[in-house]
């Protein structure tokens, strides 16, 4: 993929200029950008090889620097925008901490990107922790037991590269707190 | 250009609480024009909607109704730091089901969030049908008279608002 163009098809960007731009809060601002992350191709390069992860971070890095030089609201951002909302559905660690790093700028120029990464960044699967009971039974009742029939032998803290379910110490779902 | 973008200015409600605002940078010229080139605004723009004010940073939607075109609220990309409910409840709004000149549109999403406001500017009876014109401020494009759905937040519930008597 050529740097110095926009990764985003043209009608793509004139819709995401008018829905980007015509909105007035966050939420409908990350809603606008999801919608367009499925009309594009470039989600589709994505999921076909075309395109890697780490070629979309380096270009979200460089757009995210293009922006913060800027005194004006440019079509830069729109693509961005778009750029997050696919890497928000991927589940890898370079997307989480970029949504991260993103999410913490506190410039006029990046206020809408900064502030769609924060809520990208709350929507992230990753930031649940998932304390199903179906993990828990993955675990033969056999070996809930050790050898001495006890329920919490050491050797049976492990199973399937799946810790141990512990019902004492675990909430529902826990958010993790983003101060 | 907007001078000193992200400061924010004095706004109360009725009864003296503060409303979080901000002024927001203006979009370039290059932005506008991607935006008119938008199909959906293009089929907008059948429905009968014009053009009322320039394009620009400095307010949005809900800067338009409740603090006369002086500010963004809520700042710029902070939705939790301003309630519109509250600010309809403080300013002692209550919703009414036929809508008058003058009265307040609220577009809300489905998650019962507000994404738009508007003042109602017209009203038209066609026969036994009732057709609502409403004056807003499409985030940081234009400001639009428009027919009550012809705009971007069709997808929203449409509700008015009037000053309690």
């Amino acid at each position: 993929m050529k740097a110095d163009i926009a990764w985003i098809e043209k009608a793509v960007m004139c819709e995401g200029a008018f829905l980007l731009f015509s909105s007035s809060s966050a939420t409908r601002y990350v809603r606008m950008a999801k919608q367009l992350a499925e009309d594009s191709a470039l989600k589709d390069h994505l999921a076909c090889g075309a395109i890697s992860i780490e070629e979309l971070i380096n270009r979200a890095r460089k757009l995210h620097t293009v922006i913060a030089s800027k005194d004006q609201r440019d079509i830069e951002e729109i693509e961005l925008a778009i750029i997050m909302a696919i890497l928000s559905e991927t589940a890898s660690d370079q997307a989480f901490d970029l949504l991260a790093d993103f999410s913490l700028y506190d410039r006029n120029s990046l206020a809408w990107i900064s502030a769609a990464a924060r809520n990208l960044f709350q929507q992230l699967a990753k930031n649940l922790v998932d304390a199903s009971i179906p993990d828990a039974q993955r675990v033969p009742i056999a070996d809930m037991f050790g050898a001495d029939g006890s329920a919490d032998s050491p050797e049976n803290e492990m199973e399937y590269g799946v810790p141990r379910f512990d019902f004492a110490n675990v909430n529902l779902v826990a958010e993790v707190d983003q101060g | 250009m907007n001078p000193r973008p992200g400061r924010s200015i004095t706004v109360q409600t009725y009864d003296g609480t503060s409303i979080p605002n901000s002024i927001d940078l203006d979009p370039t010229p290059e932005a506008l024009e991607a935006a008119r080139f938008s199909q959906r605004r293009s089929s907008l723009v059948l429905t009968g909607l014009s053009v009322q004010g320039p394009a620009t940073g400095r307010y949005n939607c809900h800067g338009l109704v409740f603090a006369s075109r002086r500010t963004n609220i809520p700042p710029c990309g902070f939705t939790d730091a301003v309630s519109i409910d509250d600010i309809l409840r403080r300013d002692i709004y209550q919703k009414v089901r036929v809508p008058q000149l003058g009265d307040i549109a609220i577009y809300r999403n489905d998650a019962g969030e507000v994404d738009h406001s508007g003042i109602v500017c017209r009203t038209e009876n066609i026969g036994s049908t009732g057709k609502v014109f409403v004056w807003s401020k499409w985030g940081a494009l234009e400001e639009y008279e428009h027919p009550e759905l012809g705009c971007p937040y069709a997808d929203c519930k449409l509700e008015y608002w009037r000053l309690k008597q």
